[in-house]
């Protein structure tokens, strides 16, 4: 269920505009915060959500700390898509169930 | 490092009571039978039914109410009953599709349907042109998701958006 979180972080519009911003280059927070036009406090607060659910990491870069995506919450993103056809081949082959003999 | 993680395509098989011809036309044609809309659609509670149109070029497409469609892709191979193709893009911008292809082969007096979702890879080799894109889809998801955030939309978009971001440094690497 670790996608659970991964998408629970990005139903909110903001995170997603963020991730999506990540995925061009590593950011650092300043530059997240002019992009975003929101407070600082309040970018940090959603990269920290990210980084719990995995989506996203930091290193550090000389004296900045700079934000990319984490391979780790894609693989549970993956997972979901995986489950997502389990369950949707799982309501086709139910449907031949149904037909009549 | 761990961006070395294999992109690798999903696969799925399941076997059904049925004959090739029937599972093809069921899959296809009558997908609006069973396709699980409620939970796996761009409209969700709103979603009536979806469609696929049984020709090369034919459209993926989810009828909404109110009038509204959301395409989920274009068929690119229609071969009944051994084969159907299409491109993926639920509510996404056709320029960052992947790609679906189902097979159907007889086994004894079932059939076996296996699914496969790739084009991962490819996300990252057409950067430019799907970073022009991309600012119409996310407008358009954003509209339709400001407060719902439907997650069969979510994670389709989430997945490609990242997969996109390791192919292009894998792609810068190499």
């Amino acid at each position: 269920m670790a996608y659970g979180h991964c998408l629970a972080a990005l139903a909110d519009p903001t995170r997603r505009r963020l991730f999506d911003r990540l995925r061009r280059r590593p950011h650092s927070v300043g530059e997240l915060t002019r992009y975003l036009r929101v407070s600082q406090p309040a970018v940090s607060q959603h990269l920290n959500v990210l980084r719990q659910a995995r989506l996203v990491r930091s290193r550090a870069e000389g004296t900045r700390r700079l934000y990319q995506p984490d391979p780790a919450g894609i693989a549970a993103l993956r997972g979901y898509l995986d489950r997502m056809w389990t369950d949707v081949l799982a309501a086709y082959a139910g449907s031949f169930e149904d037909d009549r003999p | 490092m761990t961006d070395a993680r294999p992109i690798a395509p999903l696969r799925k098989v399941v076997t059904v009571k049925a004959t090739p011809d029937r599972a093809f036309r069921r899959f296809t044609e009558e997908i609006g039978r069973w396709w699980p809309l409620a939970s796996h659609s761009v409209g969700e509670a709103d979603a009536e039914t979806v469609v696929m149109e049984g020709r090369v070029g034919g459209r993926i497409v989810e009828r909404i109410r109110g009038g509204r469609e959301a395409v989920w892709g274009t068929v690119t191979a229609w071969d009944p009953p051994r084969r159907v193709a299409f491109t993926w893009h639920p509510g996404d911008d056709p320029a960052r599709a992947q790609d679906i292809e189902v097979s159907f082969t007889p086994d004894g007096d079932r059939t076996r349907v296996a699914l496969e979702h790739r084009g991962f890879e490819r996300l990252g080799k057409a950067g430019p042109r799907m970073r022009r894109a991309y600012p119409i889809g996310w407008a358009y998801v954003l509209a339709l998701y400001a407060e719902r955030g439907g997650l069969f939309v979510i994670a389709v978009r989430a997945l490609t958006a990242a997969l996109m971001a390791i192919a292009r440094r894998r792609r810068r690497a190499a």
